[in-house]
């Protein structure tokens, strides 16, 4: 795989600093399955499997017709990777002061880069990191609507590496609702390699949702780094079926005491997808709590892996700590791979976890058929049943009804047996 | 460094140390060290190339950094490889002529060596340092066709078993560890069980490491043949000195059609002060392959002493329908720490695997399980459940589960949990309300907690099991 990427920079300062972390990137190269962190999914391998060239040439920005989500709500435009437009109309006018969206730069991406200069992907978006957004709530503002980020992706845009980060600030005694909603209408393959900072300050609570619309042939890697105060709260839920590769990790730092971090995923895998979710919860105050759920229905030679660390700090007493990945293995081609972890030095703490996989349960589908329904259909039953109990948490109407079609238009199963 | 004996911890009563005159190979690793023990075993010239072939590799290793415990780097060069009383250097026929300081450690010890304690009826092969003392109950065992003897007996009396079945679980390419213990490894035990024989007693080993900048590096190689069942027993102790010592085994169990293999691991190394100094580093390398089909291999381990415990008995289950059963207790107080667990390898059709592993950390301690669940795409229909429960107390330790499970077809089941938390205080409230102390009622609610595990040992040990579980978490609760 040739790898073509240049520096451009805003300044001198700027130029010298991406040089010095592409050479951080190039003393490893992309991560492979050596590195504990990549065991399971192989990156430099599924890179050069699939690309013969990465390059980082400028892209150019179109914005396609239409938006297609139609219910109120608040948008933030991206086109292959860059802050096109944003749009806050939905909320009242006499607000407006209460929230901003501006264009992300280097020294931004700095201040919260640095945590983490070891890992080579997060080199890699310091050197040539271009475009993304900076979304700031103000205090005491609760959006009455939510916020629909559009990730375009449009023309053609083979053998392209595109490095971005989003940064989302929820001030004191705050709340949003945030759909990350993935439209993938390019040509070519390429990879994503994003770095997400969220910053929930006391009091303050996200839900965020990253839904993807479409089938899409395209990699991507997602950083997410998240640091809650006291009494803070995040929801996040993974919704990308339909993604050929995706990688999402998300490292929540529990700072405050009461806070609560959340995180849920209902993943449908078809031909040869892999899709990683890893998460590291690290409990740093008393009487917090994290709670994660994770499903995994595996088809058609796909990939499915879940690492999940949660980190109890000596201080951290009354921590509850609770994690669940299941997998659904449904053809013989097929893999789950877990690596569900503890690390725990605080001794008045309930943490647990669960992890299961195997195929559908028998009872189950005679069940369904003795009652006159088709294996096909039973089967999916079943599996729609399995993914929905991540749903069950979710009160917003709208936004279940987006992640029901999600389902439908992303479970494809064909039994081939009767 | 030092080798002065310390007598602060009254509470180990297994750190004396026999005063015997021992024999000993130069200091260092090195060919020529090799190729004294080899000679000083009287071994055939294939042997000693295989211990060349593995210390050529062991040049081209790097050791594990991997692990949760860390360690000083031990330096190899000032290690003895090899020491042996020198009163068995002339071999002895039968325990009359072992010398009297040996019977009387082993006495000390509480292991029925003596032929006389027949009752008890658990044959022991006792390895003190280097070299295999002796081994009682071999006639009756002979009359079976069981060979049950120290491993350098076995190189001189049964080569082509030796042959065929050395490294053929752990091979010499493995890891550091166990190359080095390739390289090096002065004696242990050997168990062949022959066809359709169920082995009428309990096998035993008891390990003691006695001399001072010793490393223990022994090989145990059990065999049951066809239809055959044996249930072996390990126990290990050394005296209390401030230095640390290395003891690096490997074990190696096959077990062929039908055949079952039980294995029971008392491990009550000295564990250092309560400052942490001194104690054994236990890195033992312990794998069983499940060769035939319908066969079974069950490892319980009780792991109460070592300073750092690093271990994880393995089953390779390769036979179909065959099943693995790995049992833990592993306990650490004051500075210990442990880093052990499990690897299942299902390969073969309808193969199950159990898991259940108690972990409990007190004082300064750290205990990690770290597992692997591997199961093929040809293993169809496998099954493996796995139950990890930690159990902290006090805020100064730290208890980690570390499981990787791998499924990688879908009519396979695994089933996977994990819990951590500390003493219940309705429970010891309920204790202490019927008149039991803080200490009983601790004692009372850790052997509840790993009920599971003892239940797996055979009687003899399973009561001293109890025992050790209460001792080693002495003064942990104030």
């Amino acid at each position: 795989m040739e790898l073509n990427f240049k520096i451009r920079g805003e300044s001198d300062k700027s130029l010298k600093l991406r040089e010095k972390y592409l050479l951080n990137f190039k003393k490893k190269g992309f991560p492979n399955k050596r590195e504990e962190d990549w065991k399971f999914t192989d990156l430099e391998k599924i890179l050069h499997d699939n690309f013969k060239e990465l390059n980082n040439e400028l892209l150019d920005s179109k914005k396609p017709d239409i938006l297609d989500l139609n219910f109120i709500h608040n948008s933030v435009i991206l086109i292959n990777g860059k802050l096109h437009s944003f749009d806050f109309k939905s909320e009242k006018s006499k607000d407006k002061n209460n929230f901003t969206v501006t264009e992300f730069d280097l020294d931004h991406h700095l201040n919260f880069a640095n945590d983490f200069k070891e890992s080579p992907m997060q080199n890699l978006n310091t050197a040539l990191h271009e475009g993304g957004f900076y979304l700031n709530i103000k205090p005491d503002y609760n959006l009455k609507y939510p916020i629909v980020i559009y990730n375009y992706f449009t023309g053609s845009l083979k053998n392209k590496i595109i490095n971005n980060s989003e940064s989302i600030n929820i001030s004191k005694n705050s709340s949003a609702t945030i759909i990350e909603y993935l439209i993938d209408e390019s040509k070519g393959n390429f990879f994503k390699n994003t770095c997400k900072y969220k910053n929930l300050e006391e009091n303050a609570s996200l839900n965020y949702y990253f839904i993807n619309k479409n089938e899409s042939s395209n990699f991507f890697y997602e950083f997410s780094k998240v640091k809650l105060s006291k009494n803070s709260s995040i929801k996040k839920y993974l919704f990308s079926s339909g993604l050929k590769f995706g990688k999402f990790e998300s490292n929540m730092k529990l700072l405050g005491s009461n806070s609560c971090g959340e995180v849920y995923s209902g993943l449908f895998l078809g031909t040869k997808n892999h899709q990683e979710v890893k998460t590291t919860i690290q409990h740093l105050k008393p009487d917090c709590q994290s709670h994660q759920d994770i499903k995994n229905v595996l088809t058609s030679g796909s990939k499915g892996v879940f690492q999940g660390k949660i980190f109890v700090d000596e201080i951290a007493q009354k921590t509850n700590a609770y994690q669940l990945s299941k997998g659904l293995l449904l053809d013989e081609d097929s893999e789950f791979s877990t690596k569900p972890e503890l690390e725990i030095y605080a001794d008045d703490v309930k943490c647990s976890h669960g992890s299961t996989s195997g195929n559908i349960d028998k009872e189950a589908l005679f069940y369904l058929k003795a009652r006159g329904i088709k294996n096909q259909e039973a089967i999916k039953m079943i599996i729609k049943g399995f993914l929905e109990g991540v749903l069950e948490k979710i009160k917003n109407k709208e936004i279940l009804e987006i992640l029901r079609n999600h389902f439908n238009t992303h479970i494809k199963y064909e039994s081939r047996s009767n | 460094m030092s080798s002065k004996i310390i007598d602060t911890n009254k509470d180990y009563k297994y750190g004396f140390t026999t005063d015997i005159e021992s024999f000993k190979a130069p200091k260092g690793l090195s060919e020529e060290t090799i190729k004294f023990i080899s000679k000083e075993k009287k071994e055939p010239k294939w042997l000693l190339d295989w211990r060349l072939k593995a210390y050529k590799r062991l040049k081209s290793l790097k050791e594990p950094n991997w692990q949760k415990p860390k360690y000083p780097k031990i330096d190899y060069q000032d290690l003895y490889y090899y020491s042996a009383p020198k009163s068995t250097k002339n071999k002895p026929k039968s325990l009359e002529e072992v010398d009297p300081k040996l019977i009387e450690t082993y006495k000390k010890l509480g292991i029925p060596l003596d032929e006389q304690k027949r009752l008890s009826g658990v044959a022991v092969d006792a390895v003190f340092d280097s070299v295999s003392v002796a081994t009682t109950f071999k006639g009756e065992l002979t009359k079976k066709g069981i060979i049950f003897c120290s491993i350098s007996e076995a190189i001189q009396k049964h080569p082509d078993l030796v042959k065929k079945y050395l490294g053929s679980v752990i091979p010499l390419t493995d890891h550091y560890f166990a190359t080095l213990n390739s390289a090096v490894f002065t004696d242990g035990s050997f168990v062949y069980i022959p066809p359709n024989t169920r082995c009428p007693m309990e096998l035993s080993t008891y390990f003691r490491i006695n001399a001072s900048q010793t490393g223990q590096f022994e090989r145990t190689l059990i065999i049951a043949d066809k239809g055959s069942y044996v249930s072996y027993l390990e126990g290990c102790t050394a005296p209390m000195r401030d230095e640390n010592q290395l003891h690096a085994a490997n074990v190696e169990l096959v077990a062929l059609d039908d055949a079952e293999i039980k294995y029971s691991t008392v491990q009550n190394w000295y564990p250092g002060d309560e400052e942490g100094k001194g104690g054994i580093y236990n890195f033992v390398t312990k794998r069983g392959a499940c060769r035939g089909k319908n066969s079974k291999i069950s490892w319980t381990q009780v792991e109460t002493g070592s300073a750092i415990t690093w271990k994880y008995p393995s089953c390779i289950l390769q036979g179909d329908n065959s099943v693995g059963e790995f049992y833990s207790i592993a306990i650490t107080n004051n500075y210990q720490k442990a880093d052990t667990g499990t690897k299942m390898i299902h390969l073969g059709k309808n193969t199950k695997s159990k898991i259940i592993s108690k972990g409990i950390s007190a004082g300064k301690a750290d205990n990690t399980y770290r597992g692997l669940v591997d199961i093929s795409k040809k293993a169809i229909n496998s099954r493996n459940y796995t139950q990890c429960d930690s159990l902290l107390m006090g805020n100064k330790c730290g208890a980690h589960t570390v499981p990787y499970i791998k499924n990688k077809n879908s009519s396979s089941t695994i089933e996977h949990e994990a819990t951590t938390s500390k003493i219940n205080e309705e429970q010891l409230f309920y204790c202490n309300q019927r008149g039991l102390n803080q200490e009983e009622a601790v004692s009372l609610i850790v052997n509840g907690f790993c009920k599971e595990v003892l239940q797996q040992l055979p009687m003899e040990f399973a009561v001293e099991a109890q025992k050790l579980v209460s001792i080693s978490l002495e003064g942990s609760v104030g």
